[in-house]
């Protein structure tokens, strides 16, 4: 399983959000770095063809996922940073409509439903409506419709925003487990989020790819003479300030 | 004032509370032209100063000279009869003894042998009481004036449902905090419980008078430019037809003053039950679905049930009596209590007071006392069993039925479905400018109608030898039938001619459904339609937009060309629900009409369609104007998906269909007709492009070309959502 993306760029006028992106993703969990406006959410929305891309090719085992269609998107699975939802519809017709959307019928549907449910633990809550759920649940919700038909590739664009610790703890062990045979492209500013669980980590800074690597790879890839941040040791913080906060991190050095 | 401040300053709010006085002075004005707003205004304003003028004639006189001159007059009686002068007059006339009569009933009653015996029956105790109530006439002058501008003004019920929808709006004003997820917040403050209570009271109260002027100034001050009357205003409220048993002694003026005092009243006890159930119930969307059922099983006893019958106190002890308050302040109630007869318009008042003063102490509490959060939900189980039941349908609804779903609901067309269908039933499908005055030729005509054979002919000779044989009555007669004669001949020949049936029909019944003068009607049932279909399709793809769904949608498999293809069949039901409301109803009353029979006659038959270049008979000439018409307001939602698909909220897309859409239809209504090239109306209305075909591939090449046009628009919404990604929105707001 391959999904390659090629010299990937997309601009809004003058500003360029994403420039000649170029990494191939195969299964296993991966992070995607960067500060606010790094150009991650427009990467997720290039390859769920969201967003016309200004030049390069995504390609999904070989052929363009634009000539793929409707098969490239019944194996993905997506979850927005935006939290876009019938907030008048229940979770359970919600999701339903969701499980229509890719194709999922019949008793199918009834079956994965009551899976992606018990997943997200919203079976509870499944015949509330949307509108009188907090932040967290409705990323749940939408978390949930990601994870219906078992998804290739899984695109999570900020999945723990609103979530409690323990949950955060449970999607990251659950987002663990999905990761075989699958690929797991996972956004996030939250460090933390990807620390223990991608295989591999992509800093993106100003629609750039400033460098990729296992967590290992990318610790070990930090000068000797920057402090760690915690003293004795350092930890994937360092490289994120290191690559992508210059001016925290030169103040520290100061 | 803060508090005032927050209300108006949404702007769709302050559009709305705008909108509503001058939107009923423009709906009371659309009642007086009878939906044709072309030549309607100028038969309203003849009508107008007719009735001035008949008014300043006859109530100068007393009422018995009055009824002889317009009883010399007699050429107009039937326009007399109808702007109620007459009535008018022979209601002063007859007074004394209307009231002589009362009282002599009750004493005739009391001695009967059917109700003298049962005392205790609420008959008898009505009688009674009835003749003791009219004590209050005793000494009572009534003074023969001008009325139809009050009656008219007392008459426009729809004030008084505007008027209730500005206060369900300043009600919902109230709960934007906790909509907001803030009223923990507001709580939180030192002014946020009983001063901000105090200050919504002060509101509700202000916005009930400020309507309550604004509307009732705004129809009566029109009423009154129309027909005058104002002079009349010093006499006794009894002078009125309509006011003859009001046991209030009081002029009319002084009735007009109360009636609005009282209507600023009900605004505030209306205000506050829906206040009172919004706060005291958890959930706000259950909160409404109540206040829905209540107002419509209200509305349905009030208009449904009979007051003299035994649930006559459901039909008073009402909603809606506090919402139109002028039955029971204008006329003399009972109602059965216990078999005990008990006046309507003092319980009314007494409860009035009663209720206002409960609920305002209630939602004072219920401000002050009730923590906005952590109570428990009572409905809440019901309400997730509700939810639970209907998931079960909704989880085996197909992409169709959910996109169905989130129209409806989401996007509000039930709504304006619902609105449609009222309407729909309010609307003249055909004319009255056309009218046949020889009533001897009509008999004929209407014996001898139907297709022209043996029968027809024999008709005619057997009605020539009757004629014969009574020389005395021939005059007229002989015109007549030889007019028929003349007609039969004549479509005889031009059926011949052009290889038809020859029938004999009523010209004039077909020439006020399809003909010229009737044209503004259809034109107007057209834009209503139109309106319409803009409306409950405006939501198609703005939906998804304002939601945030269109990128997830668009990410699943079935999301792009399925949706599209789903979206626009729901499209095509919505604008099948709109033909539905307006032109099925219209094709099955036309079919009565007209009858059965007729729609087996050839149109060419018809003189309104004589010219018409293909042979075909009135049945299947109406298939093919209601599925053409179908076509029209099919292109018009096409047009709308198109706005729809371009911008991100419903109202943008309504607002850019009302723009192009509605505004080409009004210019080609008000007559400029160059605008009838560029307007969809034309295909809507149809009958004009019909009745003026000369050619049979005119009419299919200008459908033709619009339907290219719809295609076009679909294929670029096609291209938009399922093949291209990320577009921007054309219309900046």
């Amino acid at each position: 399983m391959e999904l390659k993306l090629t010299n990937l760029t997309k601009t809004y006028g003058q500003k360029t959000a994403l420039s000649g992106f170029t990494y191939t993703f195969r299964e296993g969990i991966y992070g995607i770095l960067g500060a606010n406006g790094a150009g991650k959410s427009t990467m997720m929305n290039l390859i769920t063809d969201n967003v016309v891309r200004t030049d390069g090719e995504i390609t999904y085992e070989g052929t363009d996922i634009l000539k793929l269609g409707a098969a490239f998107r019944k194996v993905l699975g997506y979850m927005p940073q935006q939290q876009g939802l019938y907030e008048g519809m229940t979770a359970e017709s919600f999701v339903a409509y969701f499980g229509r959307l890719k194709g999922i019928g019949g008793k199918d549907l009834k079956g994965e439903l009551d899976r992606v449910f018990e997943l997200t633990n919203l079976s509870d809550v499944r015949h509330h409506r949307i509108s009188s759920f907090s932040g967290g649940m409705k990323q749940r919700v939408l978390l949930a419709q990601a994870m219906l038909g078992d998804p290739k590739v899984l695109i999570l664009d900020e999945p723990t925003a609103g979530l409690d610790p323990k949950e955060r703890v449970r999607l990251r062990n659950y987002i663990y487990n999905l990761s075989r045979n699958r690929i797991v492209l996972l956004a996030t500013h939250i460090v933390s989020d990807i620390e223990a669980i991608a295989g591999d980590i992509i800093l993106l800074k100003e629609g750039r790819l400033v460098r990729s690597g296992s967590p290992k790879e990318l610790i070990g890839s930090i000068p000797e003479d920057v402090k760690p941040l915690m003293g004795g040791y350092y930890t994937l913080d360092d490289v994120y300030l290191h690559y992508l906060g210059d001016e925290l991190a030169e103040a520290d050095h100061a | 004032m803060h508090e005032l401040k927050r209300i108006l300053s949404d702007r769709r709010r302050l559009f709305l509370y705008l909108i509503i006085p001058v939107l009923c002075v423009m709906l009371f004005f659309l009642e007086r032209l009878n939906g044709d707003l072309k030549s309607g205004w100028r038969y309203m304003l003849d009508d107008a100063a007719q009735y001035r003028q008949d008014a300043e004639k006859y109530c100068a006189m007393q009422p018995e000279d009055a009824l002889a001159a317009m009883e010399a007059d007699g050429y107009r009686a039937g326009f007399l009869q109808t702007t109620n002068l007459r009535t008018a007059a022979e209601h002063i006339r007859s007074y004394p003894a209307y009231l002589a009569g009362v009282h002599e009933n009750a004493q005739r009653m009391a001695r009967s042998s059917v109700f003298g015996k049962d005392e205790n029956s609420f008959t008898y105790r009505n009688v009674q009481k009835t003749d003791a109530d009219f004590v209050a006439f005793e000494g009572i002058e009534v003074v023969f004036g001008s009325d139809r501008a009050v009656e008219t003004w007392l008459g426009f019920s729809t004030s008084d449902l505007l008027y209730l929808l500005a206060i369900i709006l300043t009600v919902t004003a109230f709960f934007e905090d906790k909509k907001n997820g803030l009223c923990s917040v507001v709580r939180s403050c030192p002014k946020g419980r009983l001063q901000l209570a105090l200050s919504r009271l002060a509101i509700l109260t202000g916005v009930s008078l400020v309507f309550t002027l604004l509307i009732n100034a705004g129809v009566l001050g029109s009423s009154f430019a129309l027909y005058g009357g104002m002079d009349g205003l010093g006499r006794a409220v009894q002078s009125m037809e309509a006011f003859k048993t009001c046991t209030l002694r009081v002029s009319i003026l002084a009735w007009i003053f109360l009636y609005l005092g009282g209507k600023v009243a009900c605004g505030v006890l209306l205000g506050l039950i829906f206040w009172f159930i919004l706060s005291f119930l958890s959930n706000i969307q259950l909160s409404w679905l109540i206040i829905i059922g209540v107002l419509v099983g209200e509305y349905a006893a009030f208009t449904r049930i009979d007051g003299q019958l035994r649930f006559g106190v459901f039909k008073y002890i009402n909603l809606f009596s506090y919402v139109h308050p002028m039955e029971p302040l204008s006329k003399y109630l009972n109602m059965n209590v216990c078999n005990r007869p008990v006046g309507v318009f003092p319980l009314l008042l007494w409860l009035l007071l009663a209720l206002v003063s409960v609920l305002t102490v209630a939602v004072l509490l219920i401000s002050v006392k009730r923590h906005p959060l952590g109570n428990r939900n009572i409905l809440g189980r019901f309400v997730l069993v509700w939810n639970r039941f209907c998931d079960c349908f909704r989880r085996r609804m197909h992409l169709f039925g959910f996109e169905g779903y989130k129209q409806l609901i989401f996007g509000g067309s039930v709504i304006f479905l619902a609105v449609c269908l009222y309407i729909g039933g309010r609307l003249s499908y055909t004319g009255w400018e056309y009218q046949e005055q020889d009533h001897v030729y009509l008999q004929y005509l209407s014996e001898a109608a139907g297709p022209i054979d043996e029968q027809t002919d024999a008709y005619l000779e057997h009605a020539r030898n009757s004629l014969a044989a009574n020389h005395e009555i021939a005059g007229g007669f002989e015109n007549a039938l030889m007019r028929l004669e003349t007609e039969v001949d004549s479509a005889k020949q031009n059926a011949a001619e052009q290889g038809y049936e020859p029938w004999l029909t009523d010209q004039v019944q077909v020439l006020n459904f399809l003909g010229e003068k009737t044209w503004p009607l259809t034109r107007w049932n057209a834009i209503v339609a139109l309106a319409f279909v803009i409306l409950s399709v405006a939501p198609l793809f703005a939906v998804e937009r304002k939601t945030g769904t269109e990128r997830l949608l668009r990410s699943a498999a079935h999301g792009r060309a399925p949706v599209f293809h789903a979206k626009y069949a729901v499209m095509t039901l919505e604008t099948a629900a709109v033909w539905c409301c307006v032109y099925l109803r219209e094709w099955l009353a036309i079919r009565r009409t007209f009858g059965a029979e007729l729609m087996n006659c050839p149109i060419q038959n018809f003189t309104a369609l004589g010219s018409f270049p293909v042979v075909m008979r009135f049945g299947t000439f109406l298939i093919l104007l209601y599925l053409l018409r179908f076509t029209g307001l099919w292109i018009a939602a096409f047009v709308t998906a198109f706005f729809s698909a371009r911008v991100n909220t419903w109202e943008k897309a309504m607002l850019l269909g009302a723009a192009v859409l509605l505004f080409s239809a009004a210019l080609f209504y008000f007559g400029q007709d160059w605008a009838g090239y560029c307007s969809v109306l034309p295909n809507i209305a149809v009958t004009e492009l019909l009745v003026s075909a000369d050619r049979p591939g005119g009419v299919f090449v200008w459908f033709a070309a619009w339907l290219a046009l719809a295609a076009a628009l679909s294929a670029h919404v096609y291209r938009n959502w399922v093949k291209r990604a990320g577009q921007r929105e054309f219309l900046p707001m």
